[in-house]
């Protein structure tokens, strides 16, 4: 274990660097996993006349220029997004084919008020569309994202494992925070798996979906529902402050898997 | 329920004057038979009264022959007979009342009836109807073995919708498990 | 651009490895709660003070259907702490985290004109600051009580992951009188006893009334003729129609699941057996052929199936065989008797009544008969019905002695939640609609 300051180091900093690229570039997957947006479902009526406008098409964003709401202090050596060429859209075509190929619409990070008309107007495609990766970003800033270098300096490497009364700590913790879905049909299909990463003081530094692909492609009606309680519960639950520090490198990145009883 | 008890004392009424005069004269019976509380002490006594006697000859004290209370003297038990729980096969003392019903019966040819099944509270809706059902096939069949014409009675069940009886224990269920021999208008033979 | 993207594979290639060297720790949660979920439903908005009465009505039918399943705990709106409830706006999530709900409605009411109103409506989850539903109707303003079970609907739907019911409509009978002279009328009314009206079915005794799962028909069992038969109804038009020409009594019926269809019972001799009829050609079926009471058919929601009652092995149990009448085969195995099956419209549960040592109790069980579950025990218990998402049973009972009384009452699945549902007269006799279209 004496390489493991060292390795931890790097490892941050290969997460940052790649955080960074991901966010700039819309490459991630891991990120994107955790969060989803779906801005509205509607119902139609026959006896009840629903008054939804015609849907118009949903309009495309101009290029906007990149920002990021939470620059971090150790930003990595890839390009500066506040640079002035790459902020005025005539230099757009600087940027790489990808960009291009997917609209930029970060213009979104900014809080604004809904507008309805245009709300309408997307609502019959969101059950289609899959949310678009500029409005993941939003949410996952709100989300308190946030990779902390600081975390590296904790005690690492131990490398004990939690004890049973540790373990048990935690599953009671969860018993309060999850809810189980009730009387779902074939809850077996309904387990979830989430990946949790802690900070050494016990807050949850991030959740996401272990397999978001199972989630996405169940065809039980459930599974958004059990997948957004599962991730709920490990957001609500913190802090988890009781987990030993000693053994902070056994439980500083988690995969807890919901299953319900059947 | 308020239609029954109309048929109930039609019939009764009906009954009544075709005993007392032979040719129908409705306008006049009513006022003869309207006593109809007259044979409360004997009428609810089922034990076995002399059986024969009302048949073949009216007693003073008896109600008119062939009327509804005539009927429901002779046989016993107002035209009902009693089942077991679940059960819808016929008791020793079913099978006697219905003989007597069946006699009575064959001396007014020209009255029908309708055998109404019933059931106590304590089954579901749907297998109470089922039930009683059967009872009042049971009675049924029993009279047609005896020489009524099939043609003279019809069926119908209740299930447990008719109860006589509003008590929920062991006595009132009892009452509550019958089929009871409803006399009907008919051409007087 | 290209080495950027290979650094960063080979980043994720290094994360990879480095996880599984480090055995990343996977524990298993296997114990979680059935706790309610918090929801805050705040009064929905209005410019105008008429569509503010309207948007108060609104919300709090939302919150009382929410309340009734269950599933949820509306929290009182004292304890609000934010006035940042424009629908319009995010809201301020932090200040619903205090309150520990978990999700929020926000809606408003847009008065168009005197015959037009416009409901709108969105629901958030708090945890992740998502949007789940947006939600907008147009209608007329005396239309609110159904908007209000919509967007409850809307809601049980994203917070579940199940088809709500909330807008859907109740047939029973409505009764009053004594034990022995006990009068029933059909009547219909909301799912949450609103709007409750009779059903001119003419003279006679009415029972059993059963909902068709495609239409707004209803059939049901009536004396008219005196004796027992069945009769379909209309309750758009109110047009009645004796169903057959049977000369025997025909009773229990129900329709198939496409509503082109019923099954019913048959007497004939005192001894009923089940037949299927098409509703177009009126052409009929045998279904069942022994000696032994057959009744209660109930089709599974595929129309493969048919569960029914019956007591040729002595005793009344329940029975699924194929539609066509084929390979009948008892499932029920329990101590007692078992009687009223009903099939759940999701498929997987089988509802009856079951009565053992004088008690009477609403059960489900696995379609093959495993998995029995007693939900509620009373003196007397009939009728179950389901909600049209498959997750509430309503029922009836029957109180004993001689003042006795039957009221509606519901349960969830899972055996919470038992309620009584409040009926101006007496009610026995459910049957539960199809979601309203």
């Amino acid at each position: 274990m004496k390489f493991g300051w060292p390795i931890s180091l790097i490892f941050h900093s290969l997460i940052l660097i790649s955080v960074w690229i991901s966010l700039s570039k819309k490459t991630d997957v891991e990120m994107s996993q955790a969060i989803y947006v779906e801005l509205a479902s509607i119902d139609e009526l026959t006896n009840i006349r629903a008054s939804i406008k015609k849907p118009d098409p949903i309009p495309i964003e101009p290029e906007q220029p990149m920002t990021v709401e939470n620059p971090m202090e150790n930003a990595p050596e890839e390009g500066d997004p506040e640079t002035p060429e790459r902020t005025s859209p005539e230099t757009s075509p600087n940027l790489t084919p990808e960009n291009m190929d997917q609209p930029d619409s970060t213009s979104k990070t900014e809080e604004k008020p809904f507008d309805l008309d245009s709300f309408s107007a997307v609502v019959d495609n969101t059950r289609k569309t899959q949310p678009k990766a500029g409005q993941q970003r939003t949410l996952a800033s709100e989300q308190n994202f946030i990779f902390y270098s600081s975390v590296s300096q904790a005690a690492v490497g131990a490398g004990t494992s939690l004890s049973l009364n540790e373990i048990d700590a935690l599953k009671s913790k969860m018993y309060e925070c999850w809810r189980e879905p009730v009387d779902a049909k074939n809850p077996e299909e309904l387990a979830v798996q989430v990946r949790v990463k802690m900070r050494s003081d016990g807050h949850v530094q991030s959740v996401s979906l272990n397999e978001p692909r199972k989630v996405a492609r169940s065809q039980n009606p459930h599974m958004e529902v059990a997948a957004r309680r599962a991730v709920n519960a490990v957001k609500d639950c913190g802090p988890y402050d009781f987990l030993p520090i000693e053994k902070y490198s056994s439980w500083q990145d988690m995969v807890l898997s919901f299953i319900p009883t059947v | 329920m308020k239609t029954k008890t109309i048929i109930l004392a039609g019939a009764a009424l009906f009954f009544a004057a075709c005993s007392s005069t032979p040719e129908p004269e409705p306008v006049q019976a009513p006022v003869q038979t309207a006593p109809i509380p007259a044979p409360v002490q004997t009428a609810p006594t089922p034990a076995p009264v002399q059986n024969t006697s009302p048949v073949t000859g009216p007693i003073i004290q008896g109600p008119l022959p062939g009327s509804l209370d005539d009927f429901h003297f002779v046989s016993g038990g107002q035209g009902r007979v009693f089942f077991a729980l679940d059960k819808h096969d016929l008791s020793s003392g079913a099978r006697e009342s219905l003989k007597r019903q069946a006699q009575w019966l064959q001396t007014y040819q020209g009255v029908t009836a309708v055998i109404e099944g019933n059931a106590d509270e304590r089954g579901t809706r749907e297998y109470n109807l089922a039930l009683a059902a059967r009872r009042a096939e049971s009675v049924k069949s029993f009279l047609v073995s005896l020489g009524v014409s099939p043609s003279r009675l019809t069926t119908v069940s209740y299930g447990k919708e008719r109860p006589i009886d509003p008590r929920s224990n062991e006595e009132g269920w009892a009452r509550n498990r019958n089929a009871h021999t409803n006399l009907m208008s008919g051409s007087i033979g | 651009m290209n080495l950027i993207r290979l650094i960063f594979l080979t980043f994720v290639l290094a994360m990879g490895t480095f996880n599984f060297a480090h055995a990343q720790l996977r524990i298993d949660i296997t114990e979680g709660n059935l706790d309610p979920v918090p929801i805050a439903v705040v009064d929905f908005s209005s410019d105008r003070q008429d569509g503010q009465a309207l948007g108060v009505e609104i919300s709090e039918i939302i919150r009382a259907d929410l309340e009734r399943s269950g599933l949820f705990v509306s929290i009182s709106p004292d304890k609000f702490q934010t006035t940042q409830t424009d629908l319009n706006y995010k809201p301020t999530f932090a200040d619903w985290r205090v309150i520990k709900a978990e999700a929020l409605l926000l809606g408003r009411v847009v008065i168009e004109s005197p015959t037009r109103i416009r409901v709108e409506a969105r629901l958030w989850d708090i945890s992740s600051g998502e949007e789940l539903a947006g939600i907008v109707f147009g209608t007329t303003p005396n239309q609110e009580r159904r908007v209000a079970h919509k967007i409850s609907d809307a809601i049980y739907e994203k917070l579940t992951g199940e088809t709500g019911y909330f807008d859907s409509r109740i047939v029973f009978v409505s009764e009053s009188g004594s034990k022995i002279e006990r009068e029933k009328r059909l009547a219909i009314m909301d799912q949450d006893g609103a709007n409750m009206m009779y059903l001119d079915t003419g003279r006679g005794m009415v029972l059993t009334p059963r909902f068709s799962p495609s239409s707004q028909r209803i059939t049901y069992l009536s004396y008219e003729s005196g004796k027992g038969h069945i009769y379909v109804y209309d309750i758009e038009t109110g047009r009645r129609e004796l169903l057959g020409n049977f000369p025997d009594m025909t009773f229990a019926p129900r329709f198939s699941p496409d509503g082109q269809s019923m099954i019913l019972s048959l007497m004939r001799k005192g001894n009923s057996d089940l037949y299927a009829m098409d509703l177009s050609s009126r052409s009929t079926k045998r279904l069942t052929t022994s000696p032994a009471i057959d009744v209660s058919g109930s089709y599974s929601p595929d129309g493969e199936k048919i569960v029914f009652n019956s007591d040729r092995g002595g005793t009344p149990q329940l029975y699924v065989m194929n539609a066509d009448g084929s390979s009948a085969k008892r499932i029920s195995f329990g101590k007692g008797r078992y009687n009223s099956p009903v099939w759940s419209p999701r498929g997987d549960k089988i509802a009856f009544v079951k009565s053992r040592d004088g008690k009477f109790s609403i059960g489900v069980m696995n379609i093959d008969g495993s998995g029995e579950r007693i939900l509620a025990e009373s003196y007397m218990y009939d009728v179950p019905t389901w909600s049209p998402n498959g997750r509430v049973i309503m029922f009836y009972q029957e109180t004993r002695g001689e003042y006795g009384t039957s009221s509606l009452w519901s349960v969830d699945l899972t055996g919470r939640n038992l309620r009584k549902v409040s009926t101006p007269l007496g009610a026995s006799d459910p049957a539960w609609s199809p979601l309203l279209p």
